[in-house]
């Protein structure tokens, strides 16, 4: 990542910027909203994805420590999908390919609420964006 | 089908409160099916996408609209491999790619 850094650097014109935009080292949440009622029904099992996020930012960091950007501006938000079943939602990270999916009770837990009432199965995850200003080294 | 995917456009209204795209040259890494790329392709004067996922890419270059097609390319292609005009770029955006 730390060869790739360099390469946009490259490639962007003085005073270019770099938008990074990536997850939090947090856990996604899962939920189910029925109307105005939101259920936070737990958290996705994300250790692995949370130990690259973690080295991710340090390579950002080390570019950044080497003077080849500089941080002008952050913004924090949470990346909210939305998904009418634990079946949509299934789908779409296989189709996606990602790892990370809900333990078996949490999906059931959606399920019991969604076959009790109608609503959807929310995913939460926490987004850091920076804004890096180019700098010449 | 419509991205499940922000609905809300939290992200959107985010990364243009960060970043002025108007009449920008951009290179997106890690644009994956286009879901990002269409939120500020508008604005932007020109835009190379790139991803390692052909499929994607095949998704993104078949959803582009007919008014961002002159100045947007999608490519297959790993950042660290391609070659990249120097000081071509006002904008960069790493999205999502760790």
């Amino acid at each position: 990542m730390v060869h790739a850094l360099r390469r946009i650097h490259g490639s962007l014109r003085p005073e270019g910027v770099l938008l990074d935009l990536h997850p939090e080292p947090k856990r996604t949440g899962v939920e189910v909203w029925q109307g105005d009622l939101i259920h936070r029904l737990g958290h996705l099992d994300q250790e692995e994805d949370i130990s690259d996020i973690l080295e991710a930012r340090a390579r950002l960091d080390l570019v950044e420590s080497d003077g080849w950007y500089v941080t002008e501006r952050q913004r924090f938000f949470d990346l909210l999908s939305h998904f009418p079943s634990t079946g949509a939602w299934l789908d779409y990270l296989a189709l996606e390919g990602y790892s990370s999916g809900g333990s078996a009770e949490l999906i059931a837990s959606a399920d019991e609420l969604l076959a009790a009432d109608s609503g959807e199965v929310v995913i939460r995850e926490p987004i850091r964006a920076s804004v890096l200003r180019s700098t010449r080294p | 089908m419509s991205s499940p995917i922000d609905p809300e456009g939290t992200e959107s209204a985010i990364i243009h409160e960060l970043v002025d795209f108007s009449g920008a040259d951009v290179l997106e890494v890690g644009c994956g099916d286009g879901r990002l790329t269409w939120r500020y392709a508008e604005a932007a004067a020109m835009v190379l996408a790139m991803d390692t996922n052909g499929e994607k890419i095949a998704r993104a270059t078949g959803a582009t609209p007919a008014s961002l097609r002159s100045k947007t390319s999608f490519l297959v292609a790993d950042i660290a491999d391609v070659e990249l005009s120097p000081d071509a770029y006002d904008v960069a955006i790493l999205a999502h790619s760790l």
